[in-house]
């Protein structure tokens, strides 16, 4: 009962807030916007590095591709919420808070998937990538793995947006972020020390690093990667739920959370 | 009676930010009390920025209580919240709350997913609310071809969803023709009916005097009369007039 329940909260979630009017609609925006966007990253990774063997900036991007429905898609979620003035239903609502922040993520992490590996293919195939020695299962597994981590921190800055109107300005950053430290265009070893401890805190670097070392043959790290790939996730999640339970009481003392 | 809305001394402050440095403190609601009985019909009248809103969000547990106590069935409104939530429901009026991109009944088992409705209940009470509201023949259309009425007679069927047994209507005939306008009269005199109690908020001072067993009026925050609707309307012949007096307009 509650596993159906909780299915269905997500396809209404997602229908009610996201979903596409038609297929044009839903085609640009989930597909086309991001593999341009993939496209032009590599482009530029070619000339800037003057190589032709693009595979580890392709590997990269594709993962990227998330930051579409992940950190923009659920980024805002909570704060459209607040703007329709849906979110006094949510909140004055005995449901169960972890299961309605999950349920917002379960179509977004879906849709993350799906643009994820059709970046890779569309990837290989323009740039002419080898990946003849690859195992199709184990990248498949680690962008499932990335794409649930990276819905779980969209998740928690979703949250945000309870406090925040300023959520546009926070995700645009977080994309930057997301950009420069994940190891999607430049290895996250160049970075500082310090700077380094943050790339292992956020999602898709832990899995952008299993993936670029099966590429090359190595498969030592590579479940211990999707390991913490997955546990981030899980502290995503858990920290959301924690968020939500000191903001709500925060936003109920101050009496912010209606936009109008 | 027994008492199951219980409110003393009730105040709400507001802090406006005046600037970068200043900020202004706004009292909102000024130390209100009032008691409403099971099954009653109790209305909260005032002009726009009176406090009705207000106390309606401290008493659907959206709105913390700067100071004074707000109980709703025996339970404090901040803190023992989820002890609350799935005995209430609230109905605001205006066209938002509902999800344009959904069916009504979409948005019905929507909202009663948040309530956790089990799904043979859910069917039975959404087809039941739908008849209700009188959206029986729109159940499958999106909700964004409704006109505005049809909206908030969908907003009226969210807020009835779970069979509350305390249902808070902020100006609910905000937006509603006449016949509209009537239906919902009609459910709420059919919601005493069940035993359940209603505390509302309208500027249509016919409908309150209609619907209400008592009322309160407030003014700045504060409550300057209550009493059944007879009592408010003293010596005037009208109950408008009496309000216009108490608010400090000018009886014509």
């Amino acid at each position: 009962m509650a596993i159906r329940r909780f299915f269905e909260q997500a396809y209404l979630y997602h229908k009610g807030r996201q979903a596409a009017f038609n297929a044009e609609e839903f085609v640009l925006l989930e597909v086309g916007y991001p593999l341009l966007t993939m496209i032009f990253h590599c482009l530029i990774a070619s000339y800037c590095y003057g190589t032709n063997d693009l595979g580890e900036w392709v590997v990269g991007n594709s993962f990227l591709l998330c930051v579409n429905s992940c950190i923009f898609g659920l980024g805002i979620v909570f704060m459209n919420e607040r703007y329709t003035g849906r979110i006094r239903s949510i909140i004055a609502s005995p449901c169960n808070k972890i299961a309605l922040i999950l349920a917002n993520g379960i179509f977004p992490a879906i849709l993350a998937i799906i643009a994820s590996f059709l970046g890779l293919i569309v990837g290989v195939i323009v740039f002419q990538i080898d990946y003849s020695k690859v195992d199709f299962v184990y990248i498949f597994i680690s962008i499932i793995v990335a794409m649930i981590s990276a819905s779980c921190f969209g998740l928690l800055l979703g949250v945000l947006g309870l406090l925040t109107d300023s959520m546009h300005m926070v995700l645009n950053m977080m994309e930057g972020l997301l950009l420069i430290l994940t190891g999607a265009e430049f290895p996250i070893e160049q970075l500082p020390i310090c700077v380094q401890y943050v790339s292992w805190s956020i999602p898709l670097t832990k899995s952008i690093k299993a993936v670029k070392g099966i590429r090359v043959g190595d498969y030592k790290n590579y479940w211990l990667l999707l390991l913490l790939e997955l546990l981030s996730g899980i502290v995503y999640v858990v920290l959301a739920r924690f968020l939500f339970a000191v903001v709500e009481k925060e936003t109920r003392k101050k009496g912010s959370f209606d936009y109008y | 009676m027994d008492k199951i809305i219980e409110v003393r001394n009730l105040r709400r402050e507001y802090i406006r930010k005046k600037g970068i440095r200043n900020k202004e403190t706004i009292v909102a609601v000024d130390g209100i009390s009032f008691e409403v009985g099971r099954g009653e019909i109790f209305g909260l009248l005032g002009q726009n920025g009176a406090g009705k809103t207000t106390t309606i969000k401290m008493l659907t547990t959206l709105l913390a209580p700067t100071a004074g106590e707000c109980k709703v069935l025996g339970f404090d409104c901040f803190g023992e919240e989820e002890k609350i939530r799935n005995k209430i429901n609230f109905i605001f009026g205006g066209e938002t709350g509902v999800y344009r991109r959904l069916t009504a009944r979409e948005n019905l088992r929507y909202f009663s997913n948040l309530y956790m409705l089990n799904s043979s209940k859910q069917k039975e009470r959404i087809d039941e609310i739908l008849e209700l509201v009188d959206l029986k023949n729109r159940a499958d259309d999106l909700a964004e071809t409704f006109s505005k009425g049809m909206i908030q007679r969908l907003q009226i069927a969210r807020g009835l969803i779970n069979d509350p047994e305390i249902i808070f209507m902020d100006e609910p005939t905000v937006g509603l023709d006449p016949v509209g306008a009537r239906m919902l009269r009609n459910i709420i005199i059919k919601l005493k009916e069940q035993g359940k109690t209603v505390l509302l908020t309208t500027h249509y001072l016919q409908e309150a005097e209609e619907l209400c067993d008592k009322m309160v009026i407030m003014k700045d925050g504060r409550i300057v009369k209550s009493g059944v609707p007879s009592e408010i309307k003293g010596g005037y012949v009208t109950l408008e007039d009496a309000y216009i007096d108490l608010v400090g307009g000018q009886v014509s």
